[in-house]
């Protein structure tokens, strides 16, 4: 089982491989990918000398090119493809099918991932996109029960790999198909590559309080105790509460047998905008954990230190999240 | 004024105000196509598969054109066996807001339309669905004028049914948000959302922002772009009502004239979803 981590930087990505990762994924600094924010993204000049060391090393590198093309700048999302065509990526993680069209008609054998913003959340969809774009995987929206994902690799070509999310922040709607973002600020992951884009968000004191804003929005009141959750509209802390999802992140730890059983090839470890620091961490406990040098409880105990509010869920995996 | 389309119902309405709907719409000349179907879960169960069949021989009947709805989330076996079940016994065009539904309609070689939660940003998307069979779109919600403009500068430009009147919908979950008011898990909502009001989600300043409708996440304010008739582009076909309290429907003449309270546009200009903006 793949242990794929996140990228932001080439500084993170070299944390990763040092710590285990098999594969690092990227995104080009910008637009062209679900992670638009400042530090996070790689000029094209270090994609291609990370993919070169990667391969050196007998590593792989993944670019995202998975947020949808903007009418009128197209052009920006075909030279990121077009770049990782000649820079020889190891897989182009495409959400938008008019991109997945085009990375077709310039090259039969570079490999498409299906991003999890690509919401194929089932086997028929799933099963149309290989059909129709030759995917070798599919990334699994945060929407599927183990059990579902076990059907599904029993559906589906034995030749279209199943990538899921392993760790990490945890979105509780699903992918490629939310506009909370947008109809707080405008901006939004389809329309402009991020959530919650940092400029529209605010930390103001308010006596013994911090108020938690987006574009106004009140979302949380924290006291000096309370961790900071994330500034989406998700997790805000509403006067009906955490209505939609309390602030916590994925783990799977706990379920690394069963998705194993279920046939899955790749876990994703969400977080390019986190540092090299969390790179490095949490490749080498989900290292350790697949290959059996340590056990479930102990990764999470681990991971609970990176993850929101400090609190871990097994998410819409297992029934009692849902 | 441009045709109304009548969007399907997310929220629970009870089985006689789903009836009574359909009734009045079916002689409503403003409305030319009807969508119908449960969407949202069909845990409700508050009409039979079989009774969908009957409202829409009715609206039929009346020269309507009926498009079945296929739930906005599908991910699990027996939501796919569904799937399945609708293009068997409806041989009618089809909604699709997925790409389930989209592989379903292609593989069946039916039209169908593209509802607003397909992510069709741009034209390479839009020509490829159209080539699978997508006949009418309705843009995502999030994509105002300009992207719209954009958009459609230099392609075949398909019906152009624009989200107009309604509570958007603006996320799902595989948890039920319904459900989860009350303590309960999905596995065991108890059709809560049958008896129990959607919640109105209000920020602790009392901004009421959002609401939560089984699964899914809904927009408080009301978009309303009925209001801007007189300015909309040539391009835009049709107006996609959706209806989120059956009052509203003999409110909808109100609607065209002027911006109510708690009505947004935002989206349609380039900006936050719930603002209200002026043109």
């Amino acid at each position: 089982m793949e242990v794929l981590c996140p990228a932001g930087s080439p500084t993170m990505a070299m944390a990763a491989f040092e710590n285990g990762a098999d594969a690092v994924y990227v995104g080009v600094s910008g637009a062209t990918n679900a992670r638009n924010f400042a530090g996070a993204g790689f000029s094209y000049h270090d994609i291609e000398a990370l993919i070169q060391y990667a391969h050196q090393q007998g590593k792989h590198v993944h670019l995202a090119v998975n947020t949808f093309a903007k009418p009128g700048e197209e052009a920006k999302w075909y030279q990121a493809i077009e770049q990782a065509i000649s820079f020889n990526a190891d897989a182009l993680i495409l959400a938008d099918l008019g991109l997945m069209a085009y990375a077709r008609t310039l090259s039969d054998s570079v490999v498409l991932h299906a991003s999890v913003q690509a919401s194929a959340t089932s086997v028929a969809a799933a099963k149309m996109l290989y059909d129709q774009f030759a995917i070798e995987r599919v990334v699994l929206p945060r929407v599927l029960s183990v059990k579902e994902i076990a059907r599904m690799r029993k559906a589906l070509p034995s030749a279209l790999g199943i990538e899921v999310f392993g760790f990490g922040s945890l979105c509780p709607m699903v992918e490629g198909r939310c506009y909370l973002s947008g109809y707080a600020t405008g901006k939004s992951p389809n329309s402009y590559g991020a959530c919650s884009p940092g400029k529209y968000v605010s930390w103001q004191r308010n006596g013994e309080q911090t108020d938690l804003r987006l574009n106004g929005v009140l979302l949380n009141q924290l006291d000096s105790n309370t961790p900071a959750p994330y500034p989406t509209l998700c997790k805000a802390n509403y006067k009906n509460g955490h209505a939609i999802c309390s602030p916590e992140s994925l783990s799977t730890a706990t379920l690394i047998d069963e998705l194993r059983d279920a046939g899955v090839c790749s876990l994703k470890i969400e977080g390019r905008q986190r540092g090299p620091v969390y790179a490095g961490k949490v490749a080498r406990f989900w290292r350790d954990l697949v290959d059996g040098r340590c056990t479930p409880n102990q990764v999470d105990q681990q991971l609970q230190k990176f993850a929101e509010g400090s609190q871990l869920t097994q998410g819409a995996y297992t029934e009692g999240w849902r | 004024m441009r045709p109304f389309t009548l969007a399907p119902i997310a929220f629970a309405w009870s089985a006689s105000e789903l009836m009574a709907l359909y009734k009045s719409v079916a002689h409503d000349p403003r409305f030319t196509r009807i969508y119908i179907g449960e969407v949202v879960c069909r845990k409700r169960g508050i009409l039979s598969f079989t009774q969908w069949l009957a409202i829409a021989e009715q609206l039929q009947a009346a020269g309507k054109e009926v498009v079945f709805s296929l739930p906005w989330l599908i991910n699990s076996a027996s939501d796919e066996h569904y799937v399945e079940k609708v293009l068997t016994h409806w041989s009618g065009p089809i909604e699709a807001n997925d790409l389930t539904a989209v592989a379903a309609a292609s593989a069946a070689s039916r039209p169908f339309v593209g509802g607003n939660q397909l992510a069709v940003y741009n034209s390479a998307t839009l020509s490829w669905l159209m080539g699978q069979g997508m006949t009418v779109w309705s843009p995502p919600v999030e994509l105002g004028k300009a992207w719209l403009e954009g958009l459609l500068a230099n392609t075949r430009i398909p019906h152009v049914e624009l989200f107009a009147f309604g509570q958007q919908m603006l996320g799902i979950s595989a948890r039920c948000m319904h459900a989860r008011s009350a303590g309960l898990s999905r596995a065991n909502c108890q059709q809560l959302c049958l008896t129990k009001p959607s919640e109105i989600l209000k920020t602790r300043e009392d901004q009421a922002l959002l609401v939560a409708n089984g699964h899914t996440i809904m927009s408080s304010g009301e978009c309303n772009l009925l209001a801007l008739e007189y300015s909309m582009p040539e391009y835009i076909g049709s107006f996609r009502i959706s209806l989120s309290k059956p009052e509203q429907f003999a409110k909808l003449d109100s609607f065209q004239r002027q911006m109510q309270p708690n009505q947004v546009n935002g989206f349609w200009f380039t900006k936050a979803g719930m603002v209200s903006a002026m043109q």
